[in-house]
């Protein structure tokens, strides 16, 4: 059952991590939607993907709100590609996201917390 | 201003003058010829056209940019209608049996819904950013 039960904790947590994991990888440098998703799994030790349809999704609406935006710039082959950029907004609303989320865990008290033993 | 950017409603509005144009035309002719048994076709027929044609171009709409354009799609639809069938009455194109009262009172109606969808909308507006509902934002 615990197996069960930390398959279904992961699937909800990874599903609420798309935008931290998008944001990380745009802040890396600019990058397409394939670079992204390469970004992703690497970063998360093949822990975490998402699919093409979601990040484009996730990614017009951020563009639709100006905290992403996009230039258009020549492929290998083909139509030019979408490379993707933090906004200044962007890197803002991240900036503050880890200030108040992920800096959070990061805290002494947390890590000893996490580390201890029962 | 959103019609020029908005494609996908443009589209609708080209759509949807075929389809009430062909209504009212066929709907005149079959009053015109008396077939009493035949009336109830052209709005029946009306009505899916318009139901599905309004519900393809508003998933595509909603699938692209989460954006509530229920409000715009509406007024397009009721000024489509209405511009086509008043059009239709200056013009003489209408049947002696569709007096201009009918058009009139589905105004009113209408007219009167369309205030409620406004207000609808305004509300949902304020639990939006720039058009996108908050809940959809980061979902």
């Amino acid at each position: 059952m615990i197996d069960e039960l930390l398959s279904i904790w992961e699937e909800t947590y990874k599903k609420g991590q798309l935008t931290f994991w998008l944001f990380l990888s745009l802040k890396d440098g600019e990058k397409y939607v394939d670079d992204i998703r390469e970004f992703i799994h690497d970063f998360s030790d093949g822990t975490i993907s998402y699919d093409e349809q979601s990040l484009y999704r996730s990614l017009r609406k951020f563009q639709h709100l100006e905290i992403v935006e996009y230039s258009l710039k020549p492929g290998n082959s083909g139509p030019d590609r979408k490379y993707y950029q933090l906004t200044s907004n962007g890197i803002l609303l991240l900036e503050k996201f880890v200030e108040r989320n992920i800096s959070l865990l990061q805290s002494q008290k947390i890590s000893k917390l996490l580390k201890s033993e029962k | 201003m959103t019609l020029i950017k908005n494609h996908k409603l443009l589209r609708f509005i080209v759509i949807i003058l075929l389809w009430n144009v062909i209504f009212r035309i066929s709907l005149s002719s079959i009053l015109e010829s008396e077939h009493w048994n035949l009336v109830f076709l052209p709005p029946v027929i009306f009505f899916f056209l318009m139901y599905f044609t309004g519900r393809y171009f508003g998933l595509k709409q909603w699938k692209d940019l989460p954006i509530n354009y229920s409000f715009q799609y509406h007024v397009a639809t009721f000024s489509v209608f209405f511009i086509v069938s008043y059009g239709f009455y200056l013009g003489n194109l209408l049947s002696k049996h569709e007096p201009r009262a009918i058009l009139d009172y589905t105004l009113l109606f209408w007219g009167l819904g369309l205030i409620v969808n406004y207000i609808k909308y305004r509300q949902c507006s304020k639990s939006s950013i720039k058009g996108i509902s908050r809940d959809q934002i980061f979902d």
